[in-house]
C-alpha cells in the first residue's frame, strides 16, 4: 500500500479518526484527511514509529477500532501484551510501508 | 437507609444462625456467601412469583481449591429456559490457564469456571426447545442447573453426542475468529495451534470452503487427528516459512507464537489473534508488518457481543446453529476434542492433568452425582441445602467372623502386654483363655484370676495340644523364635506379640518352623483394627490417595528410667529391654513397628532402600532415638523420626499422601481427597470415625481365631511380619554402617 493509497483508503474509513504524532508526516496526513479528534476514535494512524506513540494509539483507539502503522519502522521491535493491547479489544493493526519523504517535493 | 438496615439485620441473622449451626473459620465465610446468594435469589424469586431450582456449582474459593457449592436459580420466565445440566465442556486453554494463574487468566475468588454445556430443558423454553428436549447452552459455567435466555440454548438433535455439542461456546469463539478474517472462500488458510480452539477454528473455517489449509503445531502429536478432520497439510512451528497463507489464525495462547504466524503468512495476509496470549510478546515485528503489508486482527469473544449490538440478528445463535447443524449433518466432527469424562467432584484432578500435560481435554459429567443432589425444584419457602458445617466422619466396619467354634489359648508371659493379650482373648467371641504361664507364678495366677482359665505349672503343660489349640507369646523378643518353633512342633497355632523375632534370621526360622508344621503364625499388630485405621485403609483402597507419594512419622515417648528395668508398670522386673541381644532394638523395633506396618497395610508402601542414624540417650545398648529415611517401590519417599525420651512428649504426627489426597492418622485422624468417594466430601478434610471403641486387640484375636477355624490366612500374614522385621533390620544395618543406605534386597545375602 502506497501513501496515496493509504490516504484514499482512510478517506473511506469511519469517523472519528485520529492521527498520532506531531511530525511532518502527521501534519501532512491531517491536512489531507482533515481528521477530526475526539475520544475513542475508530481509527488511529500512527506516523512516528516510536514505541510511545504506538502504545498511545493502542490505548486511545475505540474497541473494534483500527490502528494504522504508517510511521518509519521502529528502531527496535517493541514488546507488547497482545492480549490486552489487541486481542481483547478486537483491534485491527494494519502495517503500511511509509513513504520516503525526502524524495518528495514540499507540499506547499 | 431502611433498606440498608434491613440488609444488615438479615446478614447478621444469617451469621448468627450459621455460627449456632457449628460453622467456623473458612467454612463460616463460605457458608455466609452461600446463604446470602440463596437469600438474594429467593427474594428475587418471591418478587417474580416464581419457584426455584437448587443444584451445585464448581466454585474456586482459592488457588487450586475447586469444590462443589450449593446454588439456587429462579425458574425460567417467558423468554428464558431452565436447564438441568448433563455435561459441561472444559476449556483446556483458558481453564488450565486459570488453574495455573497465568497472566491474563486470574479471575478473582470466588469464581465458577466453565464455558458451555448440554442439558435438558427443565422449565420455560419455547416450541423449538420444549421441556425435556436437549439443548446446547453457551456461556454456561460448571453448574448443575441454570436459567438463561432462550437464545443461548441451541436445540441438539438426537444422535449428536452431548459431550461434542457441549463444546458449543468454544466453537462460537473459534467461529468468531474465522469470521474476523473476512471472506475466506478459496483462500489459503493456516491455523497455528492444534489445541481445541485451533482444531475448532479449522473445522468451522472448513464450513466456508477455504482453499488449501495448513495446521502448524509445536509437535506432531495431533498431526493424524488434524489431517483426518480437515487439514490439507501439517507442519511444525520450525517449518512455518513458506506456507504463504492469505489468512493465518493464531490459536495457541503462546505470546511468542506470533512469529510463527508471521512466518506462515503471505505478503498482504490477515493474521487473526484468536488465542488469548498469556504473557508479553517479546518483539512484535512492527517493521515486518509494515514492509509486508500484514494486517493483525484481535478476535476476543467479547467483541462479538459489541458487534451484535449493531446487527439485526444474533451472531452467537448463527455460529452455535452452524456448529450443531454441522455435527448433526456429519460435516464436522469433534469426537477427538472432548477427552474423558470427569466427576464434578473431581474437577481439580482433571485440571491437574491438563496442567501437567497428561490430559489434553476433558469434560464434566454431571450425571455422576445422584440426581437428587444436583436438581431439586422447590418453592422459595423450602429449607435451603447448604453444605454441612463439618464433613461427616468416615467409617469402615470390621469384617464379620464366618466360622463356628472357639480356639483355646495359652498366654505365655503375663507381664504388661501379656495381661492385655489375656484380656483380649477373654473378650474375643471365638476364643477362650485356657491357660496362663509365666516363670513368675504370681503373675500367671493374677492373670488367670482376672481373665479366666487356669495357671499352667510349666511350659510343657502350656504347650500341650490336649490343653490348648494356640499360644499367644508375650515374652522378651529373644524368646519369640524358640517358642514359635516349640509351638509348631506341638502343632499349635501361634500369635507373637510384635515384633516377630529379635532379628531377621530368627524371624526367618520362626516362619520356616510354622510352615513346616502347617500351623498358623501371626504377629500382633492390633491397631490395624482401630476404627480410624480401618476407615483409612478402606479409603486408600477406594482410591482416595491415588498413587502413593510419601509417608512421614514423628513419634515421641517419654519413657521413665524405670521402664528399662520393668516396663511401663514395673509388673515384671527385667532389664531385657536394655540388651541388644535380648530385645533386638530400641524405639524403632519396640514402638515404631506399628507405623511401619501401617505404611504397608494402609498405604501399600513396600520399602526398597533405608538409611538411618540414631542416638542412645537412656544408657541402654539399644537406640533411644532414630531418624530413618526410606525409598519405597513406586517412587514414594518416607521419613520416620522417633524418640523414647522426649521430655513433655509432644504430639505424634503421622501422615500418608498420594497424588489425589492425604491421610493424617495422628494426632487427629482425617482424610483430604480430590476424588469422588462415597461418604467423603472432596476438597474438604473429613474426620475418620472414632466412635466405635471396641478393643482392637480383642478384634485381632477374634480375626486370628476365625482365620484358623475357617482355614484361611490370617489378616497379618507372616509376609507382613517379616517385611516389618526386614525394614527394622535394614535400618539397624544402616546405623552400623554410619548411615549408609541399605537395600531390602541385600538383606537376603
Amino acid at each position: 500500500m502506497t501513501f496515496e493509497e493509504l490516504v484514499a483508503t482512510l478517506g473511506d474509513t469511519a469517523r472519528p479518526l485520529e492521527v498520532v504524532g506531531d511530525g511532518p508526516l502527521a501534519q501532512r496526513l491531517r491536512d489531507r484527511l482533515d481528521a477530526a479528534g475526539g475520544d475513542a476514535p475508530a481509527t488511529i494512524v500512527e506516523t512516528t514509529g516510536t514505541e510511545a506513540a504506538l502504545r498511545l494509539a493502542l490505548t486511545r483507539v475505540a474497541k473494534l477500532g483500527t490502528v494504522v502503522l504508517a510511521g518509519p519502522p521502529p528502531v527496535e521491535d517493541p514488546a507488547l501484551d497482545l492480549y490486552v493491547d489487541v486481542h481483547v479489544r478486537g483491534l485491527t493493526i494494519i502495517g503500511v510501508e511509509p513513504p520516503e519523504l525526502h524524495d518528495e517535493a514540499p507540499s506547499r | 437507609v431502611l433498606k440498608e438496615r434491613a440488609k444488615a439485620l438479615a446478614e447478621s441473622a444469617i451469621e448468627r444462625a450459621l455460627v449456632a449451626a457449628g460453622y467456623e473459620g473458612g467454612e463460616l465465610d463460605r457458608a455466609n456467601l452461600d446463604a446470602r446468594d440463596v437469600l438474594r435469589t429467593r427474594v428475587r424469586a418471591a418478587r417474580a412469583r416464581r419457584g426455584i431450582v437448587s443444584g451445585q456449582a464448581v466454585v474456586f474459593t482459592g488457588p487450586g481449591e475447586p469444590g462443589l457449592r450449593p446454588v439456587e436459580r429462579i425458574l425460567a420466565r417467558e423468554g428464558q429456559v431452565t436447564v438441568e445440566t448433563l455435561v459441561t465442556a472444559v476449556s483446556p486453554g483458558t481453564e488450565r490457564a486459570q488453574w495455573l494463574r497465568l497472566p491474563n487468566a486470574q479471575p478473582r475468588f470466588p469464581y465458577t469456571p466453565g464455558y458451555s454445556g448440554v442439558g435438558r430443558v427443565l422449565a420455560g423454553g419455547d416450541a423449538t426447545r420444549p421441556i425435556g428436549s436437549l439443548v446446547a447452552v453457551a456461556r454456561l459455567p460448571h453448574t448443575s442447573v441454570a436459567t438463561v435466555p432462550v437464545a443461548w440454548a441451541t436445540p441438539v438433535p438426537e444422535g449428536v453426542e452431548p459431550a461434542e455439542a457441549a463444546l458449543v461456546y468454544l466453537a462460537i469463539i473459534a467461529g468468531y475468529g474465522v469470521r474476523r478474517a473476512g471472506d475466506i472462500g478459496g483462500r489459503r488458510l493456516c491455523v497455528v495451534g492444534a489445541g481445541t480452539i485451533g482444531a475448532l477454528a479449522l473445522r468451522m473455517a472448513r464450513l466456508s470452503a477455504p482453499g488449501h489449509t495448513t495446521v502448524i503445531a509445536t509437535s506432531r502429536a495431533r498431526e493424524k487427528a488434524m489431517l483426518e478432520r480437515g487439514a490439507d497439510a501439517f507442519r511444525t512451528a520450525a517449518d512455518a516459512d513458506g506456507v504463504g497463507a492469505h489468512i493465518v489464525i493464531e490459536a495457541t495462547g503462546d505470546p511468542q507464537a506470533l512469529r510463527t504466524a508471521v512466518a506462515a503468512a503471505a505478503d498482504g495476509a490477515t493474521i487473526v489473534l484468536l488465542g488469548s496470549s498469556r504473557g508479553t510478546t517479546d518483539a512484535v515485528p512492527i517493521a515486518e508488518l509494515q514492509r509486508r503489508n500484514l494486517r493483525m486482527v484481535g478476535a476476543h469473544i467479547s467483541c462479538l457481543a459489541t458487534e451484535a449490538k449493531r446487527l439485526d440478528h444474533d451472531p452467537f445463535q448463527d455460529l452455535a446453529g452452524a456448529y450443531i447443524d454441522a455435527l448433526a449433518g456429519g460435516s464436522l466432527r469433534a469426537d477427538d476434542l472432548v477427552g474423558d469424562p470427569a466427576d464434578p467432584r473431581e474437577l481439580g484432578a482433571l485440571y491437574h492433568r491438563l496442567a501437567d500435560g497428561t490430559a489434553r481435554a476433558g469434560y464434566v459429567d454431571w450425571t455422576r452425582i445422584p440426581r437428587g443432589e444436583r436438581v431439586r425444584v422447590g418453592s422459595v419457602l423450602a429449607a435451603p441445602s447448604l453444605l454441612p458445617a463439618r464433613a461427616r466422619a468416615v467409617t469402615a466396619p470390621v469384617p464379620d467372623t464366618t466360622s463356628a467354634g472357639s480356639l483355646r489359648f495359652a498366654v505365655i508371659g503375663c507381664g504388661d502386654i501379656g495381661g492385655s493379650n489375656a484380656k483380649a482373648i477373654a473378650a474375643a467371641g471365638n476364643a477362650e483363655l485356657a491357660l496362663s504361664y509365666d516363670p513368675v507364678a504370681e503373675l500367671a495366677a493374677s492373670t488367670a484370676a482376672k481373665r479366666g482359665g487356669r495357671v499352667a505349672g510349666s511350659l510343657d503343660e502350656a504347650f500341650d495340644p490336649s490343653n490348648v489349640d494356640a499360644v499367644l507369646l508375650s515374652v522378651p523378643h529373644d524368646l519369640h523364635a524358640p517358642l514359635v518353633r516349640r509351638a509348631a512342633e506341638a502343632g499349635l497355632h501361634v500369635i507373637v506379640e510384635k515384633p516377630l523375632a529379635v532379628d531377621l534370621p530368627s524371624a526367618r526360622s520362626a516362619i520356616d518352623a510354622a510352615a513346616a508344621a502347617g500351623v498358623t503364625l501371626s504377629v500382633c499388630f492390633p491397631f490395624r483394627y482401630e476404627p480410624e485405621l480401618r476407615a483409612a485403609r478402606a479409603l486408600v483402597e477406594a482410591g482416595a490417595l491415588g498413587e502413593m507419594r510419601g509417608a512421614s512419622l514423628v513419634f515421641h515417648a517419654d519413657k521413665a528410667d524405670a521402664y528399662w528395668l520393668g516396663g511401663y508398670s514395673g509388673r515384671a522386673s527385667s532389664d531385657w529391654r536394655r540388651k541388644k541381644d535380648r530385645s533386638g532394638g530400641g524405639v524403632l523395633l519396640m514402638n515404631m513397628t506399628h507405623y511401619i506396618d501401617f505404611m504397608r497395610s494402609i498405604g501399600g508402601l513396600e520399602p526398597l532402600r533405608v538409611t538411618a542414624v540414631s542416638r542412645g540417650d537412656a544408657g541402654a545398648e539399644v537406640e533411644d532415638a532414630i531418624a530413618v529415611t526410606v525409598e519405597f517401590a513406586g517412587g514414594a519417599i518416607g521419613s520416620l523420626v522417633g524418640s523414647g525420651s522426649t521430655r513433655g512428649r509432644p504430639e505424634n504426627r503421622f501422615d500418608l499422601w498420594g497424588e489425589h489426597g492425604s491421610l493424617c492418622l495422628e494426632p487427629d485422624p482425617a482424610v483430604f481427597t480430590t476424588r469422588a468417594i462415597d461418604g467423603v466430601a472432596p476438597g474438604r478434610w473429613c474426620s475418620l470415625a472414632s466412635e466405635d471403641r471396641s478393643s482392637p486387640r480383642a478384634v485381632f484375636v477374634e480375626r486370628f481365631a476365625d482365620a484358623v477355624l475357617a482355614g484361611r490366612e490370617p489378616d497379618v500374614t507372616v509376609a507382613d511380619a517379616f517385611a516389618v522385621q526386614a525394614f527394622v533390620d535394614a535400618a539397624y544395618r544402616s546405623m552400623a554402617k554410619g548411615g549408609e543406605p541399605v537395600t531390602i534386597e541385600e538383606l537376603d545375602r
